[in-house]
């Protein structure tokens, strides 16, 4: 037995117009019933007219069930009736005036006998409507109910909709309206709206075993109902006024406790280093999960040499992988391989002695050509180009020297013409942190076949222009860090 | 149960955890390594597999997945990229990507587990901890002191 969501749906024939005229009616035909969910409740279940009382308030009522005396009867009457209070319930909603004026005023005034009666039609209606609805985004009762509409139609004169909250055993329940009313066939409707139950038929004649069914698919929706719930409640209470956070994306299972961990890693694996990293903070079994070697040997390069870290041991995928980033490896005598932390993919430093610039660079053109595997960058990444230089004397601004680069991928074609910043472009070199400066000048995206990445870079510029102390440094290949903003 | 259609395919039924009964080809079925070895094993000579993890609302899902992925050669990638983007994109929300997640773990098909994952990697890439918890509703069990632990453990990637 769980809790659920169980709408009464009282409706009436004629629809007023006025939202505040229509509440009052309710609350005149069904006095206390509609007060609250509290009360609705109390009808529910009473059975005996002695405990009809007009003092008989919701808390009242509440502290009689909680203790001893009432309990055993308590108990008794939910067996026989298969609805279940739940006494610990919150029961009281922000958006929900329990005390505003006038519903006191009429309540007080109503005479007892009225009231009575009242009573113990409600009673009799609620057990004829209670059922499960469809609610859609606003709360809005989508499906209406079943066979038993001609009943409801009969019985009901308010207009409105009372929400029933607690545990309340459906099954029971249909036990119940079948004996009640001898029908074999109930169609009915779950919350909460979700694509999978409109595939499937949300809105179904159902036999006991499908009904069964399907509560067990909502049981882990619980938390949703809630939330619906608590929309309708406060619906009820006002209609301007839906708190904020009471969608229907408000309550749903925590995702931690019903995913295995092992789950929640391969989720994770997805992601990147630096999200594991701030994903460990989420709660303990992401903690967990986010440290497991399934999730950094998967950030590793797949490729990566066991020889780079030296046969070093290490107590966890995680440590092997930092160990691997702070490592560089020289592929050659000018290409320089290592690992971005942020996001575990392979990266590039480039350069070319012959073609270290030192002092003047007057009347001199720097032309440099080069050619790499694609399989030393990572497959299906965004690369930035960063073109690394130092000054030593004077400051500049690169556009005028009008850097070229291109970079072309083999059986591509020309597959990305970088650079030549415009003049209106901002582009100013900033400061590494090896305090030699960087610009971007362009990205390309790396498939996943192994063409070769061939790169031509070219200085030219103003030839008048001297420049002293302008040296290249090399070009860097680093994966695009993803915009997430 | 072994039912040998005309065109000579073995069909197998599979039994959901609520009683619903499917009747697919044992070449679908298969995609998911659990029943294939149960299928080695000679389980499915007579009567139905039962999947007791498996709702009959799930395992639908799952078998309109592998259907598709079982009829479709290698060069119709392109188009079963766009199927399979449609097909999550259908499961709405995370609960229901849940469902499917643990279906596909359970099942052992480790391309629709693939998918699935990324699928939800995609929504918490880039959050914040205190955005993912709220997006899927997960409670924060860390005391102050637990918390300042681990956010000192991976210092740099709060930076």
């Amino acid at each position: 037995m769980f809790d659920t969501l169980v709408m009464h749906d009282i409706k009436q024939q004629q629809v007023g117009a006025d939202p505040v005229g229509e509440a009052s009616k309710i609350f005149s035909q069904q006095e206390g019933c509609s007060r609250t969910v509290t009360s609705q409740y109390q009808f529910v279940n009473r059975t005996t007219e002695s405990e009809i009382n007009t003092k008989a308030t919701p808390n009242h009522y509440q502290k009689r069930a909680r203790s001893g005396e009432e309990h055993e009867e308590l108990q008794l009457l939910k067996k026989r009736k298969g609805v279940i209070l739940q006494e610990n319930m919150e029961l009281k909603s922000p958006g929900f005036p329990l005390n505003t004026p006038s519903h006191e005023e009429r309540f007080q005034s109503t005479p007892v006998e009225t009231k009575r009666e009242h009573l113990k039609k409600t009673e009799q209606q609620c057990r004829m409507v209670l059922t499960m609805a469809q609610l859609d985004e606003d709360g809005t009762i989508i499906s209406e109910l079943f066979p038993l509409k001609d009943f409801k139609r009969r019985v009901y004169a308010g207009e409105g909709m009372v929400a029933l909250v607690g545990s309340v055993d459906p099954l029971v329940l249909w036990e119940e309206l079948k004996d009640i009313y001898g029908v074999d066939l109930l169609s009915f409707t779950v919350l909460p709206v979700n694509k999978h139950m409109e595939k499937d038929g949300w809105h179904c004649y159902c036999t006991k075993k499908k009904l069964e069914r399907v509560l067990e698919n909502l049981h882990h929706q619980n938390g949703l109902l809630e939330a619906e719930m608590e929309r309708a409640k406060c619906r009820l209470g006002s209609n301007q006024h839906v708190p904020q956070g009471c969608g229907k994306m408000e309550r749903k299972p925590d995702i931690s406790v019903i995913l295995p961990i092992d789950c929640i890693a391969h989720i994770i694996s997805f992601t990147s280093p630096m999200d594991a990293c701030q994903l460990s903070l989420v709660c303990h079994a992401f903690c967990a999960a986010a440290g497991m070697d399934d999730v950094w040997d998967r950030f590793l390069p797949s490729d990566y040499d066991d020889n780079i870290l030296h046969a070093n041991s290490f107590s966890s995928a995680k440590e092997k992988f930092f160990s691997l980033c702070r490592k560089t490896v020289f592929l050659d005598d000018c290409t320089m391989s290592f690992v971005d932390r942020q996001t575990g993919k392979k990266c590039l430093m480039l350069w070319n002695a012959r073609y270290k610039i030192r002092g003047s660079t007057r009347g001199m053109l720097l032309a440099t050509r080069y050619e790499f595997e694609s399989k030393l960058l990572s497959p299906k990444t965004a690369y930035v180009v960063y073109y690394v230089f130092d000054l030593e004397e004077i400051t500049f601004s690169v556009d005028l020297l009008r850097l070229e680069l291109h970079v072309e991928l083999e059986g591509y074609g020309l597959r990305h013409v970088l650079l030549e910043p415009p003049e209106e472009m901002d582009v100013v070199p900033r400061e590494r942190p090896d305090g030699s400066k960087e610009v971007a000048m362009g990205e390309f995206f790396n498939g996943e076949d192994g063409a070769r990445v061939k790169w031509w870079l070219g200085l030219s510029g103003d030839l008048r222009l001297v420049v002293h102390g302008f040296i290249t440094k090399g070009i860097e290949f680093r994966p695009k860090v993803a915009d997430y903003s | 149960m072994s039912i040998t259609t005309e065109n000579n395919e073995k069909m197998i039924t599979l039994m959901s955890s609520d009683g619903e009964e499917f009747v697919v080809e044992e070449a679908v079925a298969a995609q998911s390594q659990t029943i294939k070895h149960l299928i080695e094993d000679g389980c499915s000579t007579e009567g139905s597999i039962p999947l007791p993890n498996v709702t009959g609302r799930v395992l639908s899902e799952v078998i309109q997945y592998c259907k598709k992925h079982s009829s479709s050669d290698d060069k119709e990638e392109k188009e079963l990229e766009a199927w399979d983007a449609e097909f999550v994109k259908a499961a709405d929300d995370h609960v229901a990507l849940t469902d499917l997640m643990m279906a596909a773990n359970f099942l052992d098909i480790k391309g629709l587990l693939d998918l699935v994952a990324q699928t939800l990697a995609n929504m918490i890439t880039g959050k914040s901890p205190e955005e993912v918890r709220r997006m899927w509703n997960i409670k924060n069990d860390f005391t102050p002191e637990e918390a300042e632990k681990v956010r000192k453990e991976n210092q740099w990637a709060f930076e």
